[in-house]
Formats: structure tokens, C-alpha cells, sequence
């Protein structure tokens, strides 16, 4: 049979050429993989300016830190968004502490409470670098500016606005995300001082949930317990108005219970939907953060910036949500 | 890649030695606070230059997009610390208490976020290695596939070759060994093998070929050796039938000879000596070759003893040239010749004939001729007598029972012994026409000289 001879042996020699490309072929795919190098690149920036937030990982900061970002874009600034991974002020200090050692352009930061906070703003002062307070300011420390939330006016308006929703006697729980928060004790303060006029409205209790939903559900169940009366809540941070939602769903008290809630995150946004929650006080986390980096890179500048540069905060109702632009809510980019 | 490995590796270590250095740094400062010596401010001294240097290699060595703001805090970290350090020192020096303590808490402050950083970057360092490590395990997959495929092939072409390179060997030894068969299964006369490389085995193949050609001429050699002997055998056998009492003969041979000598009858002398020598020329060893000058007395002796049989019908002419009678010839074989004369030429002829010997040279060597005036033979005859004994030598000889023969030896036994002595086929030609005679010639190649080839 030669021709079954002749046939392997083309055979043989079209294996042998299809082995040597396949080989080829890997080796060619081997060295396009080593091809891809590290990217080395550095950015160019101007300013180098820290964002520390309460929380990093928080519907309402990232709206900030999206707006910090857009700002930071814009005037050729290095934006580093550090802080603790849940709300903590030994973690939040400490991030104060680094950036100072590490010698920054700029700090953003909240002024939590002004015993703990004063001294490191001060010291970052000291250093020659600039601190602006967002989103609760310190004003006994030497911050150069307030970018955010007029907080006494926002509680305040929450007040109203529970003025304008309810009527004949009213015994109000307030859940604080903490009594230590500046900004939390101005709201609660401004809430207070709306609703004193009127004798018809009771504060039952006040408690704080320390920014967890667990804890606000648990501190609105115990002001129901203790306090059966209670028909109506204000939630003075982000998570409150969900926890006192659950809270009051549990006990079955949803219909005749008045919840006015802090900012727009998704869940709060939901409650409002179905009639929980009857209103919330929205804040401008996203111009927050914006006017913050736009305030420092001035400030880096060497112009003169305004002390206090309140953003725009209002009572947010069922009816205007299908008005409300997509920005100002938080959670999954609604 | 290894190299990136290794240079990885490099980082990590140097991140390692920067956090380390900034702890042996605060020790120094700690110890040169609370010891007081100088030889620890020198000891510090010393560190914060590797420190420096070492933060001098950093930016070139491990910033890269993605830790590119980690790195820059990390440089600024340790120049603050240096600062913080200095500070605590000089502090020190101008014996400021609150001063120094200070600054050396800031320090040290400082080197624990150190630390921690160093962790962050060396995180970012390894997290950085996901893709590399799944690009060296992809590119360790492709190098397995390489050499696999690279190896594969190889050896199909490896085979191929050895396939080819042993084939242009084995093929030659085939038809090698295929001939070799057919030498040992008796066949000579196959075609050449042929080997188209040049190499041993075109040797080996010439060689070989070479070889059987040899082999095919020794072999027809040695079948016409065998066939003379078988010749030979005869011959013996039939002067063995005549031996039948040698002894017996030549005495009563002799005794007739001396009787009539006694008697005073010198021609029947004459006529029992002429047999008696022809019978002893007879009886000899027929493989001894003889002469020329044998052979005619032989014939001489022959016709001596025809002449007293015919008497003056039959005339015996002899013309022979002297200078020819040494050449070698076939013992018996000029007689068998003459016979034939006599038997098939002229017994039967009424009247006078003649028969001539004439012996000599021309320009192909020497000629015996016999001629005779007999009746003659006719072409067929001659033509039978010439190439029979090629037929009947295959066949075996027929002995066939001639009377009147005083040997019995055949013209075709004559003509093939003749051949075979002087290995040549043309040996004798027959000229002849039915009633006017028979010349027979042998025709004794001239450059056989006086020697002869070999025995016969």
C-alpha cells in the first residue's frame, strides 16, 4: 500500500507544521501578555486636598465625595477621600492625625463635636494647613469655613413642617444620630425651638441611634413602649426615619404615627412612597462636597472666602418626589 | 515576569526596612534623650541618611498609577517624622522639656501611622499582584502549550527524518538481502543492485554485484569442468571394457612379435609392434595431455595396420610440417579423426582412395587437416555433427555402439574436448559434399605457442 505510505506521511508533515504555528501561535500570545506594563503614570494636580468623612462607605457621603470629585476635576485637584469604614471618632481623629503628617494641601472634614475636634483642626491650622468644616461645622475652632447644611434651620424647618402636618396633641420622639454630633444637637435644637411656641406638642424623649439602623429601630421601639403616646418622630440623620419606619411598623402604629425623617437615601425615599414616612428634610450632599473642594482650592489661592456657605436644605413630601431631579437621591443612583 | 516577581519582591522589603528604620529611629532618639550619650545622636544621625536614602528610592521604585496618593502621603509622612524628630532633638538640646516630649509623642505618633501605611501600600502592593499573578499563570499556561506543541512537532519532523534517514538504509540492504536470496536459491543472473547514495552501501552494493557476476562465471566454470569429466569417466570406462587383460595381450602381442621374427615374417613384426604401440598409447592415461608429434605416430601406427588390412586400395598421404608437432593437444584425438576416415569415408568405397594427414601453420595458428575422397557427408550430417554436442552434453551423452572403432571416441567427444582444452568454440570445421569426400580440420589457436593451457 504505498499510497497509504505516502498519505501519513503528508499527514505527518502537516501535523508536524500545524504543531510548529500552534506553538508559534502561543508563544506570539506569551509575548503579548508579558507586553502589557504597569501603568506608571502620576496624575498632575495642583492641590492635594483630603475629603475625611464620618463614614466612608454611606449613601449620603459618597453623594458628597461624587460632587468633591466633580469640583476636584475642575480646578486640578488631587482628591483623596480617607476616613473610617464605620462612624467612629478615634478612627475619624487619627485620619486627621495622618493627613496632617502626611503634610496635605488641604482637609476637609466634619467638626463631630467640638472638644474632640478643635484641637487637631487647630493643630492642622498650626501645620499651615487649611481645614473646612463640611457638612457640621466647629465653629469655636479655627476652621476657615462651613460648607453645608444650615443644621439649626434644618431641624428647624422639620419642626414646621411637623407643625403644619399635624393637629390637636402631638408627643414627639426624636432619635439623634448622637448626642456627642454638633450638627446633630443643632437640628434637635432648631426642631425644639420651631415646635416651643406651641404647647399642643410634647417631646417625649430623645434618643441616639449612633448612625446604625439596628439602633434607631431599637430606640424608636423603646420610646413606644415607654412612652405609649408617642404619635409622632423626627429622625435627625440618615438612618433614623428607616429605623423608626420599622420600628413603628412592628408595633403595628403606622397609621397614626406623623415620621419626619433626615435626607433622601433610597429606603426613606421608598417609605415616603408608601405613606410611613409623611416627610423628610433633604440636604445638598452632592453641592457639599462641590463647594467644598471649590471653597479650599480658593482658599490655596489666596483669596478671601465667606465663613459660612450654607447649601440649600428643605422639607421633602410624598408629592414632590416625582418632581425631585434624580441627584438628590442616594443609595443606587436614584 | 520573574523579574517582576523579584523586583516585587525588592519592594515589599523595601517598605519592610523603611517601616523597621523609623522604629530604630525613635529608639535613638529615645535612648539619646534619656542616655544623654552622644554616640546615639550619631547612631540617629546615621539612620535618618538610610532613611532618606531609602525614601529617595521609593518614587522610583514603587509608585504607579493606582498607589500613587498613598505613596505621596507615605514621602511626606517620613519627611514629617524626620522633622518631628529633628525638632525633638534640638528641643532637647535647649533643655525644653514640654518641648521635646512633645515633639518626640508627635514622632512617634507619627512612625505607628507609618507603619500602618507601610501596610496599606504593601496591601496595594499585593493586591496590585492579582493581575499579575493571573497573567503569569495565563503566560505560564501559554509557555506549557509552547513547548508542548513545540515538542510535539519536533518529533513528528524527528520521525520523519529517521523514517527517511533509515529508509535510504534499509532499502539498499533490502535489495541486498532480496539478491543474496536469490544467489542462495541457485539463480546467478539477476539484475544488479541498485544504490543511488553515495556511501558504504553503494560500496557494499558494487561489492556485492561485482560478487555474483564472479560467482556466475565461476559457477559455468566449474559446469564445464564437470561436464569434461563426466567426458572423461566415459572414455575411461570404454577402454576399461578394452583393458579387459592388458597384461595378457602385450605378452602374447609379444610373443606373436618374436615368432615371427623367428619365423623371418618382419612384416607381421612390423604389423604387432604398430598395435602393440597403438594399444599402449591407448591404454595410457587419457587425461595426460600429449603432443602433436604423438598423436601422428599414433595415427601413423593406425594406418600402418589399415595399409596391411586394404592393402594398395586405400593410399595414406602424410604432409606434415615439422615445426607444428610440438604443439599440445587432447590425447586421442587425431586418431578418432583418421578413423572416422577410414569408417565413414572410404571403407565402403570400391576402388582406390586416398586419405591425407597434412599438418601445418597459417595465420590463425596450426591446422591438422584430414581429408579424405569418400562419399562424403551431407550438409545435415555436418551441421549435426558440429552443434550436437552442446544439445547431447545437456542431455547426457548417448553412447551409441559403433562398430568397427578401435576406441570408440566420437568426432563430437573430439570436438568438445578440443574446445573445452583450448576454451574456444571454433576448434574444427568439416568441409564436405555427399560422394566427394570429407576434409576435417582441427584448428589450433596460434597464440597457444608450444604451451599448452592445461591438462587434459
Amino acid at each position: 500500500m504505498p499510497s497509504w505510505t505516502k498519505l501519513s506521511y503528508y499527514a505527518a508533515i502537516l501535523s508536524g507544521i500545524f504543531f510548529f504555528s500552534a506553538a508559534l501561535y502561543f508563544a506570539d500570545k506569551m509575548f503579548q501578555l508579558s507586553r502589557q506594563e504597569v501603568d506608571k503614570s502620576v496624575p498632575e494636580y495642583r492641590h492635594h486636598f483630603v475629603l475625611v468623612p464620618e463614614e466612608v462607605d454611606n449613601d449620603y457621603w459618597r453623594l458628597v465625595e461624587q460632587g468633591a470629585r466633580a469640583a476636584a476635576r475642575n480646578h486640578g485637584v488631587l482628591l483623596e477621600y480617607a476616613g473610617p469604614k464605620q462612624a467612629n471618632v478615634e478612627e475619624h481623629l487619627k485620619r486627621l492625625e495622618i493627613s496632617a503628617a502626611a503634610s496635605v494641601d488641604g482637609v476637609m472634614t466634619q467638626g463631630l463635636n467640638e472638644n474632640q475636634f478643635t484641637p487637631i483642626i487647630n493643630k492642622l491650622m498650626e501645620k499651615g494647613i487649611p481645614v473646612v468644616t463640611v457638612d457640621t461645622d466647629a465653629p469655636g475652632s479655627n476652621r476657615i469655613a462651613y460648607i453645608g447644611t444650615d443644621n439649626y434651620y434644618s431641624g428647624f424647618i422639620a419642626g414646621k413642617a411637623l407643625l403644619a402636618g399635624t393637629a390637636g396633641p402631638t408627643y414627639v420622639g426624636i432619635i439623634t444620630g448622637g448626642f456627642q454630633s454638633a450638627h446633630q444637637q443643632l437640628r434637635v435644637q432648631g426642631f425644639k425651638d420651631a415646635v416651643a411656641e406651641e404647647s399642643r406638642i410634647v417631646i417625649t424623649a430623645v434618643e441616639e441611634s449612633r448612625i446604625t439602623r439596628i439602633n434607631a429601630a431599637e430606640m424608636a421601639n423603646k420610646i413606644l413602649t415607654e412612652h405609649p403616646e408617642t404619635n409622632a418622630f423626627f429622625g435627625t440623620s440618615a438612618l433614623d426615619g428607616i429605623g423608626i419606619a420599622e420600628a413603628v411598623l412592628q408595633a403595628n402604629r403606622a397609621l397614626d404615627t406623623y415620621i419626619i425623617a433626615f435626607d433622601s437615601i433610597s429606603e426613606t425615599v421608598d417609605y415616603i412612597q408608601r405613606g410611613i414616612i409623611q416627610a423628610t428634610v433633604i440636604q445638598k450632599p452632592y453641592d457639599i462636597g462641590y463647594k467644598a473642594v471649590e471653597t479650599m482650592a480658593a482658599i490655596r489661592e489666596g483669596k478671601k472666602v465667606p465663613e459660612l456657605n450654607f447649601t440649600e436644605t428643605k422639607v421633602l413630601y410624598r408629592e414632590d418626589l416625582h418632581s425631585m431631579p434624580e441627584a438628590l437621591f442616594g443609595g443606587e443612583g436614584r | 515576569m520573574i523579574g517582576e516577581y523579584d523586583s516585587g519582591f525588592k519592594r515589599f522589603l523595601l517598605l519592610n526596612e523603611i517601616s523597621q528604620q523609623t522604629d530604630t529611629v525613635v529608639e535613638k532618639v529615645n535612648a539619646y534623650i534619656l542616655e544623654k550619650d552622644h554616640l546615639y545622636l550619631e547612631e540617629y544621625l546615621g539612620e535618618k541618611e538610610k532613611l532618606l536614602a531609602n525614601k529617595e528610592r521609593l518614587q522610583g521604585k514603587i509608585g504607579n498609577h493606582d498607589n500613587f496618593l498613598a505613596l505621596l502621603n507615605y514621602e511626606n509622612m517620613l519627611d514629617s517624622f524626620m522633622e518631628e524628630c529633628d525638632l525633638a532633638i534640638s528641643a532637647f538640646k535647649a533643655a525644653d522639656i514640654h518641648l521635646y516630649s512633645q515633639h518626640f509623642n508627635e514622632a512617634s505618633a507619627i512612625s505607628s501611622f507609618i507603619h500602618e501605611t507601610t501596610l496599606t501600600l504593601i496591601d496595594k502592593e499585593l493586591s496590585s499582584y492579582q493581575p499579575y499573578f493571573g497573567q503569569m499563570t495565563e503566560r505560564a499556561h501559554y509557555l506549557k502549550m509552547t513547548a508542548i506543541f513545540l515538542f510535539s512537532g519536533t518529533l513528528i519532523f524527528s520521525a520523519l527524518f529517521a523514517v527517511k534517514i533509515s529508509g535510504g538504509i534499509t532499502r539498499p540492504l533490502g535489495a541486498l538481502s532480496a539478491a543474496a536470496q536469490e544467489i542462495s536459491s541457485g539463480v546467478f543472473s539477476g539484475r544488479d543492485v541498485e544504490v543511488t547514495s553515495k556511501d558504504e552501501l553503494k560500496l557494499l552494493s558494487e561489492t556485492f554485484n561485482h560478487m555474483r557476476r564472479s560467482i556466475f562465471e565461476l559457477v559455468n566454470e566449474m559446469k564445464d569442468q564437470s561436464e569434461l569429466d563426466k567426458l572423461l569417466k566415459e572414455l575411461e570406462l570404454k577402454s576399461l571394457q578394452n583393458q579387459i587383460n592388458p597384461h595378457f595381450l602385450f605378452n602374447t602381442l609379444n610373443n606373436v612379435s618374436r615368432m615371427a621374427y623367428l619365423e623371418d615374417a618382419h612384416e607381421t613384426v612390423k604389423l604387432v609392434e604398430a598395435i602393440s604401440a597403438l594399444l599402449r598409447y591407448n591404454l595410457a592415461n587419457i587425461d595426460k595431455p600429449s603432443t602433436m608429434r604423438e598423436e601422428t605416430d599414433v595415427v601413423m601406427d593406425y594406418f600402418f595396420i589399415q595399409q596391411t588390412r586394404f592393402g594398395e586400395r586405400i593410399r595414406f598421404i602424410a604432409d606434415i610440417d615439422e615445426s607444428c608437432l610440438d604443439v599440445p593437444v587432447p590425447r586421442m584425438t587425431l586418431q578418432p579423426i583418421v578413423e572416422n576416415a577410414f569408417i565413414h569415408g572410404v571403407e565402403s568405397i570400391e576402388g582406390e582412395s586416398v586419405i591425407k594427414l597434412s599438418i601445418y601453420r597459417n595465420a590463425g595458428g596450426i591446422v591438422a587437416e584430414v581429408m579424405d575422397d569418400g562419399k562424403g557427408m551431407a550438409s545435415q550430417t555436418i551441421e549435426k555433427i558440429m552443434k550436437a554436442p552442446d544439445d547431447s552434453q545437456r542431455r547426457g551423452y548417448p553412447i551409441k555402439k559403433t562398430s568397427g572403432h578401435s576406441t570408440g571416441i566420437g568426432i563430437r567427444n573430439v570436438i568438445k574436448r578440443l574446445q573445452i582444452f583450448y576454451q574456444i568454440q571454433n576448434v574444427a570445421e568439416i568441409d564436405s559434399e555427399p560422394g566427394k569426400g570429407t576434409t576435417f580440420r582441427i584448428l589450433i589457436p596460434h597464440y597457444l605457442g608450444a604451451e599448452g593451457r592445461r591438462s587434459v
